[in-house]
């Protein structure tokens, strides 16, 4: 049938059956079309699609979880309570109630009073996850093997430091809640663990990123990439974000935890593949660490666009290899923050005391507001971007 | 569906907004392609020369070097940041309209529109685009480029569609069910890729011809192809002296570039798809868009799917409404009741 007949076809000339599907389809465009629009059509029909029937917030399950967001001691029921005030109508969408985060318990043996650390907390970020597999190859996926390596990296760090991950299962999890995850959490240091995919150059690589701005365009498709499960961020967006509203020094701080598990990752990784790259630490709008309070990096451990490192991948001593290096820069970076001042800086920024602990936006140490406040309070609206100083 | 609402005081259409083309399909019958540029007059004399305040389509192309030219489309999105590109697509959208809606109308005339875009489009862009037709049509539904095919050539269970436009390469399964990011991908591996490419390579074999990227993608719409193909020779003013060059070559390899990309994501998508309904697919995978007519491209793709134990690639072969009747189908099946929920 050439196209202006199919146009002009009526659907009442089609079979029932067909007329069904079609309006379950018209009726899905429009619901995803009024969520744009921010209104809430009434309940999906039969073809609701799986994926948002999985992802549909279920009220009782915070009561399920309260007592094990109690027991935590996290305060998570609190922040749920006061999200859901804040909201007339609990989104079509949300991810798993993070009271589900939980985070490891420290060794009955470790004294924290011996041992004054300014990183206790830790938030792990396997990338994608759910319906969102990051990258793909050789029956591998990105969200996978994320997921296998914070478990790893949780179990080594998790003897001398509290670990969390913000999803522990292959569940959807949006890009902009990661950090408020850590940031309710109370986490030191956030870090998002992803896999990489080099079009141009298939020699495997590591590269570690903190958030800030970038001219490079491969760096922008990267973005773009990683970016791609943000629904409501453009780059201008987060080009505004990250110009206006990341503090000078916690991007300091992330250079510097980047630049840790950057040469952790390189140098141990490379023993396994001469041949690894070392792409360095960059800076680039990365919609997971716009939001984070803390020190927060996205590190590209592996890639899969190399077929010697997707065989490597296959191996479960090359995984414990790049959880140990990524635990290693971590440590790192931690020690590092012991190092004593030689002098204390006057102004905002490192630590005016005796350790290099450093300072977040409001002064606190890992600049951490009081749990349970509403994730926004201290983010600027996008519209406001830029008028931050 | 009811229609309750007479085409008198409703005209339904279907919009393709392209990188490269846009395309409208009305449901008064009227069908119109505008290539997706727009050109302000650079100054006042190029003002008064054009006798216009905006040119669109292929006569501010002809006109180029008298206007400030925007291509405001990339990637089948709205460019980024720019108010200038807003103000294009708006005259790119005014242009469309005025083609398909009758002189004379009645002011009152509600226009309702489903308008394609790139499948994995942000939904800020979606939200650009809403602000930007919502003083030129009444109700406005977006869907995925993809799907708006598939509705529209009624191909909406255990199909696969790639859509090779010049920004983006869309891909869709359908499975009877609203496509989600599961079922769709979207490449920047498409039509001006292969332009820049192209153009790298003649101008890396030829140093001294003077060439464009307008005769680039001129030269490839005429004579693209992957595999084999007679001698590809064409006219360029070396030093200014018209001159014969094959691109042959070059023009294989920028072709073939597109190969991997489009073969492995095909692959891909289709391994993802539950087990029983695989082979479906394989035997229904529909490529349109306008690179989607490179010669050969169809075959090689039918090639890949050998791997996965053979199908069949349908080629399109006049893409250029195929979106936007799309999008009629659609914005005609979708009764009145629906139309009211998406007005601003």
């Amino acid at each position: 049938m050439p196209p202006e007949d199919r146009a002009a076809s009526p659907p009442s000339g089609r079979s029932r059956a067909d007329r069904r599907l079609r309006i379950d389809l018209i009726e899905a465009a429009v619901r995803e079309n009024e969520a744009e629009l921010g209104r809430r059509g009434p309940e999906p029909g039969a073809n609701a699609t799986p994926k948002r029937q999985r992802r549909r917030f279920r009220p009782w399950s915070l009561l399920l979880l309260a007592p094990i967001a109690a027991a935590a001691g996290l305060g998570y029921l609190e922040l749920q309570r006061s999200e859901k005030a804040t909201q007339a109508e609990p989104p079509a969408e949300a991810a798993p109630p993070e009271a589900e985060i939980r985070f490891t318990e420290l060794p009955e043996s470790l004294d924290l009073s011996v041992f004054p650390l300014p990183v206790r907390r830790i938030v792990l970020d396997p990338g994608h996850g759910g319906s969102a597999s990051g990258t793909v190859a050789g029956g591998l996926t990105e969200k996978e093997l994320a997921l296998d390596i914070a478990v790893r990296v949780r179990e080594l760090l998790s003897d001398r430091y509290r670990v969390a991950m913000t999803r522990e299962a292959d569940i959807d999890v949006e890009l902009d809640r990661r950090s408020g995850i850590a940031n309710r959490a109370g986490a030191d240091l956030f870090v998002s663990i992803h896999v990489n995919w080099l079009p141009r150059n298939r020699t495997c690589g590591v590269e570690t990123y903190y958030l800030g701005p970038t001219d490079d365009p491969e760096l922008t498709a990267l973005a773009e990439r990683e970016n791609a499960e943000a629904h409501g961020y453009s780059l201008a967006d987060l080009r505004s974000l990250v110009d206006g509203v990341y503090g000078q020094h916690m991007q300091d701080e992330s250079r510097a935890l980047a630049d840790a598990v950057q040469d952790s990752l390189f140098e141990k990784l490379r023993a396994a593949n001469p041949e690894l790259r070392n792409r360095g630490v960059k800076s680039a709008p990365f919609v997971v660490l716009i939001d984070a309070e803390m020190p927060a990096i996205l590190a590209e451990v592996s890639c899969l666009s190399d077929t010697g490192e997707i065989e490597r991948l296959r191996d479960d001593k090359h995984l414990q290899s790049i959880a140990e290096a990524l635990d290693a820069g971590i440590r790192s970076y931690a020690v590092s923050l012991l190092q004593p001042v030689e002098s204390p800086a006057e102004g905002e920024g490192r630590g005016n005391g005796k350790l290099r602990a450093f300072r977040g936006r409001e002064g606190t140490v890992n600049g951490r507001g009081s749990r349970g406040s509403p994730r926004r309070e201290h983010a600027p609206a996008p519209q406001a971007a830029g008028e931050e100083p | 569906m009811n229609r309750a609402t007479s085409d008198s005081e409703v005209l339904k259409v279907g919009i393709d907004l392209g990188t490269s083309r846009s395309s409208i399909s009305a449901a008064n019958g009227q069908r119109h392609m505008v290539q997706s540029y727009v050109g302000w007059p650079s100054d006042m004399v190029a003002r008064k020369v054009l006798g216009r305040d905006v040119l669109v389509g292929a006569e501010a192309l002809e006109h180029r070097p008298m206007l400030n030219l925007r291509r405001p489309l990339e990637r089948g999105l709205i460019k980024e940041g720019s108010d200038q590109d807003e103000k294009a697509v708006r005259e790119l959208v005014r242009r469309l309209l005025e083609l398909a809606v009758p002189a004379g109308s009645s002011p009152a005339l509600a226009i309702h529109a489903v308008v394609g875009v790139p499948a994995e489009t942000l939904r800020v862009n979606r939200q650009n685009l809403r602000r930007i037709l919502a003083g030129q049509v009444a109700s406005t539904m977006i869907v995925s480029e993809p799907f708006a095919v598939a509705y529209g050539l009624d191909s909406l269970v255990h199909t696969m569609v790639i859509d090779i436009g010049a920004g983006t390469t869309d891909f869709c399964v359908l499975m009877g069910r609203f496509p989600t990011e599961d079922d769709q991908r979207t490449l920047s591996a498409a039509g001006d890729a292969v332009d820049r490419h192209l153009h790298g390579l003649i101008e890396e074999r030829y140093t001294d011809a003077s060439v464009s990227i307008h005769m680039v993608r001129a030269w490839k719409e005429r004579h693209s192809f992957v595999g084999e193909s007679a001698p590809v020779v064409v006219d360029v003013p070396v030093r200014g002296k018209p001159t014969r060059i094959d691109i042959t070559e070059p023009m294989r390899r920028a072709c073939e570039s597109l190969l991997e990309p489009l073969r492995e994501t095909m692959l891909d998508l289709i391994a993802r798809v539950e087990p029983e309904y695989q082979s479906r697919i394989r035997n229904n995978v529909i490529l349109t868009g306008g690179s989607g007519l490179i010669r050969g491209l169809g075959a090689e793709l039918q090639r890949a799917l050998g791997e996965l134990g053979g199908g069949r690639v349908r080629v399109v072969k006049d893409p250029v409404f195929v979106g936007s009747d799309g999008g009629l189908s659609l914005a005609r099946d979708a009764d009145d009741e629906y139309w009211k929920r998406l007005s601003p």
